[in-house]
């Protein structure tokens, strides 16, 4: 290029440069020299303040319909410094009196919230009426006090399904720093789900606030609203929960206990969880003891907050996802696939059970001392005779029925959308060599007497109360492991729906049908007369299949288990129930998933008291 | 590192580098007085320390021979496309929902910013090799795939005020480098005609931002208010201002990231006219001194770096301050030298750097 040629185009550069800065200078001057008062006046007298409002949380709904979580308004006190200092002193000083709350306590909220200072700092939410009515009265002596309503979470069933709705609370910094750095919009003072459904689905159902830029006076009082937006309500989330199949698992289950007291006085723990076996939805998920929600959605009193957190019975723990557990004889269904599959057993074959069985010189024995005689696999099943399953372990190995029990989806995460769930454990040869090197074990050989005690699930499995439903659904279903579903429809505020649960399958157990209809027809017999449960559904209209368990528990009582699934021949729910420290499968976890089915199948329980057959101890 | 000797005081641009230098302490005061209501010293020993490290930059830069960057021009583009994939790799993503950052050890990089510098270098090179080869406008097409790949980076990260940036760049070289005119009228042409697919591309507060330069009322608490603010702190400055540390639209909080985008309300609110005049003085200077110092090159390389870093902070400034001002949209790109930030301050002292050098090495005889 010519050296003329540049020097022009720089030249054009460099007027646009000059062009562009007059343009700017010429903008400062206007706003500053000519309208410099204007704005002068604006800024001196902004008393703009932003009032945010929060947005209602999202409704939650079980499958029917019906409000599980719901909102009411309540009244909060907020302040707003607009007066000197010295008077905003004395006026929260006065304030802290009315609401009962010390001087220390609101400056703590003010340091807290860090708000801009335009924007009032919220020192109490869900202020009861006289209280309120209090600050009116002394409005004169109460300059920049705000009283507002807001939306505060509403759990009309309180403590039911605890741990599947979850409570809200302020978010705090931890929180706050985390959702940032996910680039998520969440400010200082909002409120965020802390547990189950509110927090894992915290995003759909918090909304988006709204805001009010007012003007006010010198004294605070408000002149005009400037701009608004109205805020957005959260979505609606429609869970699979069944309220009356929940409502009858928890009520179960606290009737069981009670009912259990004189015996096993430590049984005040448990979990009940029901899925629908052919898309995995979950119809009830249970854990107890739970707590009122509706303490955390207002104001909780210091001794309330104490009394939850110091409960030796941990109400926190989401027991039917969270924590597991060894599942006794509701695993010797697998066992016994495994064996029908490696071809070790057949239908036909008896064993005879004389009430003992040796490994080597140790003796195992049958639950039932005198043994149960001459028995086939069916009858294995329906007495819960351990001699069968020892048997059919010693010919299978325990690598196979490791195999068979992951393919039914045990000692893994289901996937369940609930935060915290536990993972369990699979025992087999590797795992022991493992559990050797991480000092869990004493020895890294797995010993014969390993494979009896997995054969009846003792020893070292380690299942939660998910796994093992889904695992009787996957047996009613012909295989068919299913990835739990909490949610079944989100809508948001156009009545559109966002999301709608489609069941997922995880994976298919390799077994065939044959085999699984000799499992179903001892799970069958297992419900009938002389079966482990037969007195906890004695006279029930509709046939159940299922599985008792009684797992030893080193540090108490042992634990009970139900697992099982109804109509036996056309199935539609499946069940496991576990009561902590309950004694026996039979008597304390059987009549809980009779309250289940009769809520499910609406069938009207004509017997006030449970069919307890305290003979029946497996 | 330099013996001030006859040759230094003869080739160094003291006008340029005074102005900056003057520009980089008001930096420090008014990031100060922008911040420390809410966040004490943070920000402030934090920029200073930035300053510091930028005069050591710069003189590193200086002493460089310029035309070393020609031989490792492949280089610098593969670094340049490395750590902006890294942002999207790894980076993490701002309140905003773009991602700008990436992590070495404990230090925040912000590779989009340090991508205009490496883009200016390489394609300078392209564009010298080039020369008078560019008549055609297909013959553009190389260019654009060059400053492309990097631009679309910068897109994907969702940093649109960078990506305008690099488009400033490329306009400011083209037109210097000699591309016809009507070439560039073309290619105006073909952005307008772009718009509406560009539109459905932005991200909402994008979207809401651009609506809201329009009409600042339809969205009070938003991205309206900070405009709002911001007038209202720079309005109420008048001609000698409030003071420094004693502006109450910058203090009371009601100035929105005061401290980094709008950090020329709250220099035009504190000083008023007088000083927020100085400040685009001295800005001006500084353009200024980049288009002389692209006249004086020795090469055309040269001429071409000095010309996209003027563009580049040319751009940074008018979009800036004329955001600020209510007469440019809202895009969150710093004021050059002045708002509070790392790697901004890193990529200008290394720019400076630059035009520093070209006019050290400049031709002594003009012909």
């Amino acid at each position: 290029m010519l050296v003329k040629e540049l020097e022009k185009r720089l030249k054009v550069f460099g007027i646009i440069a000059i062009i562009a800065f007059c343009l700017l200078t010429t903008r400062l001057g206007y706003l500053q020299i000519i309208k410099g008062e204007e704005y002068k006046d604006l800024a001196e007298g902004n008393r703009i303040r932003l009032i945010p409002q929060p947005a209602p949380r999202g409704l939650v709904f079980d499958r029917n319909g019906v409000l599980l979580i719901g909102n009411r308004p309540a009244f909060s006190v907020s302040v707003m410094q607009i007066t000197s200092k010295e008077d905003f002193e004395n006026t929260l000083l006065k304030l802290g009196e009315i609401l009962g709350i010390t001087k220390e306590e609101i400056d703590e909220r003010i340091k807290q919230q860090n708000r801009r200072s335009f924007e009032p700092i919220k020192i109490a939410t869900d202020v009861d009426l006289t209280t309120i009515t209090k600050i009116e009265e002394q409005k004169v002596g109460l300059t920049g006090v705000i009283i507002d309503t807001e939306p505060i979470r509403y759990y009309p069933y309180k403590d039911l399904a605890t741990h599947v709705l979850g409570y809200v609370g302020e978010i705090n910094a931890k929180e706050l720093e985390k959702k940032k750095q996910e680039g998520k919009d969440y400010q200082i003072g909002d409120i965020i789900g802390k547990m189950g459904i509110e927090q894992c689905l915290d995003e759909e159902l918090k909304g988006v606030r709204g805001g009010k830029r007012v003007e006010v006076d010198v004294k605070g009082n408000l002149i005009s609203t400037q701009g608004e937006v109205i805020p957005t309500p959260g979505n609606q989330v429609k869970l699979t929960i069944d309220l009356k199949v929940q409502q009858a698992a928890e009520n179960g289950l606290v009737e069981i206990m009670d009912t259990i007291s004189r015996q096993y006085p430590n049984a005040k723990t448990g979990a009940v969880v029901a899925m629908d076996v052919n898309t995995g939805e979950i119809l009830a998920l249970a854990s107890k003891p739970g707590f009122d929600l509706n303490l955390f959605a207002g104001r909780m009193t210091p001794e309330q907050l104490n009394e939850i957190n110091n409960n030796p019975l941990k109400p926190y723990n989401n027991r039917a996802i969270s924590s597991a557990y060894p599942p006794g004889s509701t695993f010797k269904p697998i066992t016994a696939l495994a064996g029908l599959r490696k071809g070790t057993v057949t239908p036909n074959e008896y064993f005879y059970d004389s009430g003992v069985y040796y490994v080597g010189r140790h003796p195992f024995r049958c639950w039932k001392r005198t043994g149960h005689g001459s028995v086939n696999l069916v009858d294995g099943l329906k007495h819960s005779c351990n001699i069968v399953f020892y048997e059919i372990a010693m010919r299978t190995g325990i690598d196979d029925i490791a195999v068979m029990a992951r393919e039914f989806g045990l000692g893994e995460k289901t996937g369940i959308i609930l935060p915290g769930e536990a993972q369990g454990i699979v025992p087999d040869t590797k795992w022991k060599e493992e559990a050797y090197k991480k000092g869990i074990t004493r020895y890294a050989t797995w010993f014969k007497g390993d494979t009896a005690n997995a054969a009846i699930g003792q020893g070292d499995h380690l299942y939660t109360p998910i796994q093992l439903v889904r695992m009787t659904a996957a047996i009613a279903n012909g295989g068919k492991v299913f990835e739990p579903q909490l949610v079944s429809a989100i809508i948001d505020n156009n009545g559109q729906e966002t999301f709608r649960m489609s069941p997922k399958i995880v994976k298919q157990a390799s077994v065939s049908q044959e085999h699984l209809a000799i499992i179903r027809q001892g799970m069958k017999a297992v419900t009938s007369e002389g079966g482990t449960a037969g007195s906890a559904f004695r006279g029930f209209p509709i046939q159940v299949a299922g599985k008792t368990g009684t797992a030893q528990n080193a540090h108490g009582d042992n634990h009970a288990w139900f697992v099982g699934y109804a109509p036996a021949d056309n199935p539609q729910i499946a069940v496991a129930v576990l009561v902590e420290q309950g004694g026996s499968g039979s008597t304390a976890a059987a009549p809980v998933a009779r309250r289940v089915f009769e809520a499910f199948f609406n069938i009207q329980s004509d017997q006030a008291e449970l069919n307890l057959d305290f003979n029946a101890v497996e | 590192m330099f013996t001030l000797d006859r040759k230094f005081f003869k080739n160094f641009d003291f006008t340029l580098f005074f102005s900056t230098l003057a520009l980089m302490i008001l930096s420090i005061i008014f990031v100060a007085s922008a911040s420390s209501a809410k966040s004490g010293n943070y920000y402030f020993t934090r920029q200073l320390v930035w300053v510091v490290g930028a005069v050591v930059v710069m003189f590193v830069t200086l002493k460089i021979d310029y035309n070393t960057f020609w031989k490792f021009s492949r280089l610098i583009y593969l670094a340049n496309i490395a750590l902006l994939l890294a942002v999207l790799a790894v980076g993490r993503t701002s309140k905003y929902g773009g991602t700008h950052w990436i992590w070495i050890g404990p230090i925040p990089l912000q590779p989009s910013e340090f991508s205009k510098v490496f883009t200016i270098l390489t394609l300078a090179k392209l564009l010298v090799q080039k020369e008078n080869k560019l008549n055609k406008f297909s013959d553009l097409f190389p260019v654009f795939f060059h400053i492309g790949i990097p631009f679309g980076l910068v897109i994907l990260q969702g940093d649109l005020g960078t990506a305008l940036v690099f488009i400033a760049i490329l306009f400011g070289m083209l037109f210097v480098a000699g591309v016809k005119v009507k070439h560039l009228a073309t290619l105006v042409g073909a952005g307008v005609a772009v718009m509406p697919v560009v539109w459905n591309f932005l991200k909402d507060y994008q979207k809401k931002r651009l609506i809201v330069f329009i009409n600042p009322e339809m969205d009070k608490l938003g991205a309206g208010w900070n405009i709002i603010q911001s007038k209202i702190a720079i309005g109420s400055g008048g001609i000698l201002g409030k003071g420094i540390f004693a502006g109450s639209q910058n203090r009371l909080e009601f100035l929105p990231e005061s401290h980094t985008d709008f950090i020329f309300s709250v220099i035009g609110e504190e000083v008023g006219f007088l000083g927020s005049g100085i400040v685009l003085l001295l800005f001006f200077i500084i353009i200024w001194r980049g288009i002389k110092i692209a006249g004086r090159a020795k090469d055309m390389y040269g001429v071409l770096i000095a010309i996209g870093i003027t563009s580049m902070f040319f751009f940074h400034v008018f979009e800036n301050v004329g955001m600020a001002l209510g007469i440019m949209p809202i895009t969150g790109i710093p004021l050059p030298f002045v708002s509070y930030g790392g790697s901004a301050m890193f990529t200008n002292a290394l720019s400076l750097g630059l035009l520093l050098n070209i006019y050290f090495r400049r031709q002594k005889i003009r012909f």
